[in-house]
């Protein structure tokens, strides 16, 4: 096992197309609520799909507590803070202590910022002239203005940073996290990730002919693309000491993650699946674990023709025979692709299946490929008793990273 | 336009934009309500919504020198009255 500090997990936080909180969450990944449908948050006319995961009924105001200004949020902002604002109540840290803000940080994944509040400004700007444009609605535009709000919000003195590894952000987010606690920089830190959807990532998805017009349908042979979504999750990681400490409910541990590159191309991983196969392998190795030990795997499984084969290819050679029994789905077919934000929103779902002993399905599965051939999930949530699960996020640009999470099971008992 | 207009004006302004309910006339706006300079900018972009034509460079210069509420609603005023005096002369 890994000799360091061991790193838990004590406050959940997330919104996103299928869930407005965490219990919501957990109930329609037990039901397989499908989040994908006709988007309204900006015209989709001249596109050629016109669904997404929209998050709906967010309302700012009921989701934020007064006591924080709104003033110049980006919708990334106020996700990623009403997400924080949950996820320290489930820790029993909201109000949040004077005396823990000097040892807690904020780790975020994303890169869209402020986008959606740019393109409202460049849209302006093209109508209305220079003159009449908002300059305000830039002030959020950079990445890690998210990072900055719930930092200054909350009086934060720890560590801060914002990562940007495109779909992999969410995951990274909470390995670094994780390395910035077992190094002593910070005893809790806010670790997770947002993306909110808009126009400019919309149109750049739908150039590559990388969404499905319909409903995103992983490892089916029909496969034809992903479906793009958007959510904030933000998770409350601190040192084991640290959460008996305070007597916090302990909602699983991180056990280990593992980082490599492609070097392939910008899109498309690379077809020997060897990225996927290192990330997996250093994620088992960080961890003490043996690929015999892992009971589920949330699949990065977008959906895309390249991704579900390799990723299929990757675990085959990971796991060996096994393969074919450990159950593999993925959430993506409910809640969307959130970018950035996926793998903080999965790390959620693997929180949740730990804690919860259920196993989220895949749905939209129709018809079988020969080339995808594990155990996807199909048939709808399965109760399980779950010790290790596994997570991949594998980002254009061959960024992979995968994590892996385990069930608290007391101070005394300790994986792998 | 009276100055009781302009000054419910500016009161809905800074709740709707700023997040501040029933400024004070006569305190300093940044000291108070942390108004700063990107407020500064919206305010003056809801002024010319207001009064339902563009400000002049030099009226944006004179508008820095503003600290307070009453300063604000003094420029408006002042502007108000500068444009009916204009609209006079051109009838």
């Amino acid at each position: 096992m890994n000799s360091k500090k061991r790193i838990v997990i004590t406050g959940l936080g997330t919104i996103n197309a299928i869930g407005n909180d965490v219990a919501q969450f957990a109930a329609s990944l037990r039901e397989g609520v499908c989040g994908i449908s006709e988007i309204d948050l900006f015209d989709t006319t001249g596109f050629r799909t016109h669904k997404g995961g929209q998050i709906r009924n967010f309302s700012p105001r009921e989701s934020i507590p007064k006591e924080f200004s709104q003033k110049r949020m980006s919708r990334a902002d106020q996700l990623a803070f009403a997400a924080t604002i949950e996820a320290l109540t489930d820790a029993g840290l909201y109000p949040l202590p004077e005396t823990v803000k000097e040892d807690m940080g904020v780790v975020i994944g994303g890169g869209s910022g402020g986008l959606f509040e740019a393109e409202t400004f460049y849209a302006e700007l093209l109508t209305k002239g220079l003159g009449k444009a908002r300059f305000s609605r830039l002030s959020t535009v950079y990445c890690a203005s998210s990072a900055d709000r719930i930092a200054s919000n909350l009086g934060l003195l720890g560590p801060k940073t914002t990562l940007m590894t495109a779909c992999s952000s969410g995951a990274n987010a909470l390995g670094y996290a994780r390395d910035l606690i077992q190094s002593g920089q910070a005893e809790i830190i806010l670790a997770g990730a947002v993306d909110p959807m808009g126009r400019i990532t919309y149109a750049a998805f739908n150039a590559l002919k990388a969404v499905d017009e319909d409903v995103c349908r992983p490892f089916d042979r029909n496969r034809s693309g992903l479906s793009l979504g958007e959510a904030a999750a933000i998770l409350v990681l601190e040192s084991l000491e640290s959460a008996l400490a305070r007597g916090a409910t302990i909602h699983g541990e991180i056990l280990g993650y593992g980082v490599s590159c492609d070097s392939f191309h910008m899109t498309a991983p690379d077809e020997k699946a060897s990225g996927a196969v290192r990330s997996m392998q250093a994620a088992l190795k960080d961890s003490g674990l043996s690929p015999d030990d892992i009971d589920y795997i949330n699949a990065h499984g977008t959906a895309t023709p390249a991704n579900d084969v390799t990723e299929t290819k990757a675990i085959k050679e990971v796991f060996g025979l096994r393969a074919c029994s450990i159950p593999v789905s993925s959430t993506k077919s409910m809640h969307a692709h959130p970018l950035d934000a996926a793998g903080a929103l999965e790390a959620v779902v693997c929180l949740l299946a730990l804690s919860q002993g259920f196993i989220p399905p895949t749905i939209h599965f129709k018809e079988r490929d020969p080339e995808c051939d594990l155990d996807y999930v199909t048939e709808g949530a399965r109760s399980a008793s779950l010790r290790h699960v596994l997570s991949n996020s594998f980002a254009f640009g061959g960024n992979n990273t995968t994590v892996i999470f385990g069930k608290y099971e007391g101070q005394g008992a300790v994986h792998g | 336009m009276t100055r009781q207009d302009i000054e419910n004006e500016v009161r809905d302004i800074f709740l709707r934009e700023f997040e501040v309910e029933n400024p004070e006339l006569d305190v300093n706006l940044r000291e108070a309500y942390g108004f700063d300079s990107i407020d500064a900018i919206d305010l003056l972009l809801e002024i010319e919504k207001f009064l339902g034509s563009e400000l002049t460079r030099d009226e944006k210069k004179q508008a820095m020198d503003i600290r307070t509420m009453r300063q604000i609603i003094d420029y408006i005023e002042m502007l108000a009255e500068k444009r009916h005096a204009a609209q006079g002369q051109g009838t």
